[in-house]
């Protein structure tokens, strides 16, 4: 794994082990019956990437099991030709979906994995691991726990001095199986002082025994904290490492600790190692796995869509950002934050007609409003007239530095820098709000083709078009939310009109798609409308790719500059 | 046989619960000097006004007393900020016990803590007939008798 | 709790037959789980010439859970605060449930010798004892004199 980490654990006394178990995951339900297949996997994942100008350097370590889990790339989702993403070559990490043998310029390979498939994973690695330290199936996990999951560091230090590997973790190379041992009449235990030949005991291989009642005691208290392989003999100061074997030794009478204890073991491996994470979305007990390495988290960004629904940043855990790379969306949400006081009169949802000067409220997620009391016709962002947004001309996308200048000339700097920062934030927050409005819509839409079903009699099928409509519309408005932020950090050069030409052209593509969807049903026949919104969402999904592939290209080579 | 915790550590739990934050901002507390009263018998409180009455955006600085036998007896309770609680508060500030049921119905085993003393104050304006009660003019307080700090053995 | 009041019962049998050298403790009143205590100050110490009251009590949950304790004698240590309360791994993270109160005492009394400014409990003394540790030290024994009890030892003579 990587290099930073490799040789940390070498000088690392046990003591240093960090208890990183973080209760605020979701907690996973399971059985530890599931013992999956195993496979070594190939670096068909980097290989994948390394196509694409290699930017994104994987690393190749892992392995898969069978079973359990779902292998994905992030396009979203919504591409529909060929995509047998859930098939069955589950040795590698997916393609983009739907994109056939061409992976995507913006995609990440990630699989998505549900509790039993994360106990299939680490018994796999133990599996594998096992004949090659020819030690007990117990003191391998506890080894791979330690040296949280790096296999190469492991063997490394194992092959060098296997006693000292062992020692550091409080193992031993040959234990004694766990026993739970009585009839010695010398026997005391420390905790409860009871002794006697009556007492039932268990000691680890550091010797110091304790009654299994006590024992018990301590291991459900430790377990109820979220602790799991990290738990030690209960002796002072004591290394020695509470084995599972033991440990369900010990529970065996406590289904329900035990349980518990199984959940820990499998959270503790999500959290110790970087290439996992919880799916952040509410009760979702899905993990992803994602080898992008944080060091290229600057011009790469992992999406990923967990098997709930959820698309997330898997370097920062927030909902789907791209074209914007983490730590530009780190800085942005913490200045919104900070500036929230000076914006907040934007986000108001009213804004008055320019014409009229009566209070009008957006009610879908289409720019192009027109006012009820005077007709007129004007664009929500910008609101000047929409004849001027016509087809061959859509601007209200672009900050004018220009007239920033000359503003900057009569006013102070700092309103000046305002003005910028609101340009930005506006239409940010517009898509924001739009996104929410698609959703509203989602339902009218779906309202509208129960009414299409039933007039026209058309299948369920034939009606679809409309709701994958929406899907796109969300898709494209999340995407150009974030761009308005890529744009806001951009330094203004050629390289930035560019950048803004495609992002004008998927913005009207959007703004006309949303228009078709929410009037749909006009004077054009059924036919029409389908046609003219299905030809529409292609174009604009085109729009969608080109934009990200050039932006996902454009961070990787570094096209433009940021300023910080 | 008695195994309660006793007095001291009740009140070092007390402490590290508001050391840590435990209330919502509402109401806090802690020692009035916490250089140099190994006993923790002088606390200060203090106690926003709820919302909607005419103790609201108020804060009203309070002093809690624990006496050797806390928890077997109540905590005494006294107001620094002035205030207007009709038959609760008296005129000089003192709370009367028998007018707030947390001290009213004190029970040394149950969870009855400073907080919860401060949170019945707080309840308590709240209420009718106190909510619309005239209050005194801002930021006045009461004619400071001199604390007699106890002093405990060594 | 059969089995911690019997736990309890025979640490005090064992304390009382068995005294650790320079440290007495004793239930309080009728509560078996509440200990008052006195330490001597360990010889090689700052601390030496005082005898400390401490307050001990061991919670429901003992011995999974540490034992509560504080200094009553006010301490000028880095890592005993203003309150007599101690910063000591045993009795937070590294607590072992086969420690007992004997341990525990004598832990306490070796933190008297060992001061520890790295991982301050008082800051201003940790301040203190890490610019000018001569001076802190000097402080310490003002303080001892001035609120400890004075220990009369056998081996004062000889260290004179």
């Amino acid at each position: 794994m990587s290099d930073c980490h490799s040789d940390s654990y070498m000088d690392e006394d046990y003591e240093e082990f960090v208890y990183s178990e973080d209760e605020s995951v979701v907690s996973i339900s399971s059985d530890s019956s599931n013992h999956g297949q195993v496979r070594t996997r190939a670096a068909a994942a980097a290989a994948a990437l390394a196509t694409n100008g290699g930017a994104a350097a994987l690393q190749s370590q892992s392995s898969v099991p069978a079973q359990s889990q779902t292998q994905y790339s992030a396009d979203l989702g919504y591409d529909d030709e060929d995509d047998d993403f859930f098939g069955d070559d589950d040795n590698d990490f997916a393609r983009a979906i739907g994109t056939g043998p061409i992976k995507k310029a913006w995609a990440v390979d990630f699989k998505v994995y549900d509790p039993d498939g994360l106990r299939a994973t680490q018994n796999g690695t133990v599996d594998r691991m096992m004949p090659l330290l020819a030690i007990s199936r117990d003191t391998t996990t506890l080894l791979l726990r330690c040296y949280l999951w790096r296999e190469e560091s492991l063997v490394e230090d194992f092959i060098a001095d296997p006693e000292r590997t062992l020692a550091k973790s409080g193992l031993s190379a040959h234990p004694i199986a766990p026993r739970i041992e009585s009839g010695n009449e010398a026997f005391t235990c420390e905790i409860c002082f009871t002794s006697g030949v009556d007492e039932q005991y268990l000691g680890l291989t550091c010797g110091h025994c304790f009654c299994t009642d006590c024992y018990a005691t301590y291991a459900t208290g430790k377990i109820r904290e979220g602790e799991s392989w990290r738990i030690r003999c209960p002796a002072p100061k004591c290394k020695a490492l509470l084995g599972e074997e033991s440990a369900r030794l010990l529970l065996a009478e406590h289904k329900d600790v035990l349980g518990r204890y199984e959940d820990n073991l499998t959270r503790s491996f999500v959290n110790d190692l970087d290439s996992f994470t919880w799916c952040p979305a509410p009760n979702c007990q899905y993990a992803v796995e994602c080898l992008v390495p944080r060091s290229a988290m600057m011009t790469v960004i992992p999406t990923v869509n967990c098997k709930c629904g959820k698309a997330f940043c898997f370097g920062c855990k927030v909902d789907d950002h791209m074209p914007a790379p983490c730590y530009l969306v780190d800085k942005w949400l913490r200045k919104c934050k900070d500036d929230s006081e000076t914006a907040h009169w934007l986000k108001a949802n009213t804004k008055e007609c320019t014409k009229c000067k009566s209070t009008i409220e957006k009610n879908g997620g289409c720019n192009h409003m027109t006012c009820r009391e005077c007709q007129y016709h004007f664009c929500w962002v910008c609101m000047g007239p929409w004849n001027e947004h016509g087809q061959q001309f859509y601007n209200c996308n672009r900050f004018n530095e220009d007239s920033s200048k000359n503003s900057r000339d009569s006013v102070s700097n700092s309103r000046a820098l305002l003005e910028r920062y609101l340009h930005y934030y506006t239409r940010y927050n517009n898509h924001e709000q739009s996104v929410k409005l698609a959703r509203k819509l989602l339902a009218t839409t779906e309202k509208n083709m129960e009414q299409m079903q039933r007039e026209m009699t058309l299948s369920w099928i034939e009606v679809q078009f409309l709701s994958d409509a929406v899907d796109v519309l969300s898709v494209c408005r999340t995407t150009l939310k974030w761009s308005y932020v890529l744009a806001y950090y951009m330094m203004s050069d050629n390289q930035k009109i560019i950048f803004e030409n495609n992002q004008s052209d998927l913005e009207m593509a959007t703004e006309q798609l949303n228009e078709l969807v929410e009037n749909p049903i006009g004077q054009m026949s059924i036919e029409d409308i389908k046609r003219k919104i299905i030809d529409k969402s292609t174009y604009v999904k085109s729009r969608w790719e080109t934009l990200l592939s050039d932006t996902s290209l454009g961070l990787q080579e570094n096209r433009w500059q940021f300023e910080d | 046989m008695n195994t309660k915790p006793p007095r001291n550590f009740l009140l070092l739990d007390e402490l590290e619960r508001s050391e840590k934050g435990a209330s919502d901002g509402s109401c806090t507390y802690g020692l009035e000097n916490p250089e140099d009263d190994v006993f923790m018998i002088n606390w200060v409180g203090s106690i926003l006004g709820p919302p909607n009455t005419h103790f609201q955006n108020r804060i009203y600085a309070v002093k809690l007393k624990c006496g050797m036998d806390y928890p077997k007896v109540p905590p005494t309770v006294v107001f620094e900020t002035k205030i207007n609680l009709v038959n609760v508060v008296k005129a000089d500030g003192t709370v009367d016990p028998k007018m707030l049921d947390v001290l009213n119905k004190w029970d040394s085993t149950s969870s009855h803590t400073l907080l919860s003393v401060l949170m019945g104050l707080r309840n308590l304006m709240a209420k009718d007939p106190h909510r619309k009660a005239i209050q005194p003019e801002e930021g006045t307080t009461y004619v400071v008798k001199k604390t007699d700090s106890v002093q405990a053995g060594r | 709790m059969s089995m911690v009041s019997k736990r309890i019962l025979k640490e005090v049998d064992r304390l009382r037959q068995d005294p650790v050298p320079g440290i007495v403790a004793e239930p309080i009143e009728d509560n078996i789980r509440y200990f008052s205590v006195r330490m001597n100050g360990p010889n090689d110490s700052p601390y030496a010439d005082g005898c400390f009251t401490l307050e001990l009590y061991l919670p429901d949950e003992y011995p999974m859970l540490p034992p509560k304790v504080r200094f009553l004698t006010k301490m000028y240590h880095p890592n005993i605060d203003k309150l007599g309360r101690i910063c000591l791994d045993i009795l937070k993270d590294k607590w072992s449930p086969a420690l007992q109160i004997r341990t525990v005492l004598l832990s306490i009394q070796a933190l008297l010798s060992a001061p520890n400014p790295d991982d301050p409990l008082a800051n201003d003394v940790a301040e203190q004892w890490k610019t000018d540790e001569r001076k802190a030290i000097e402080t310490a024994v003002k303080w001892t004199a001035l609120y400890a009890e004075r220990v009369v030892r056998n081996d004062v003579a000889k260290r004179e």
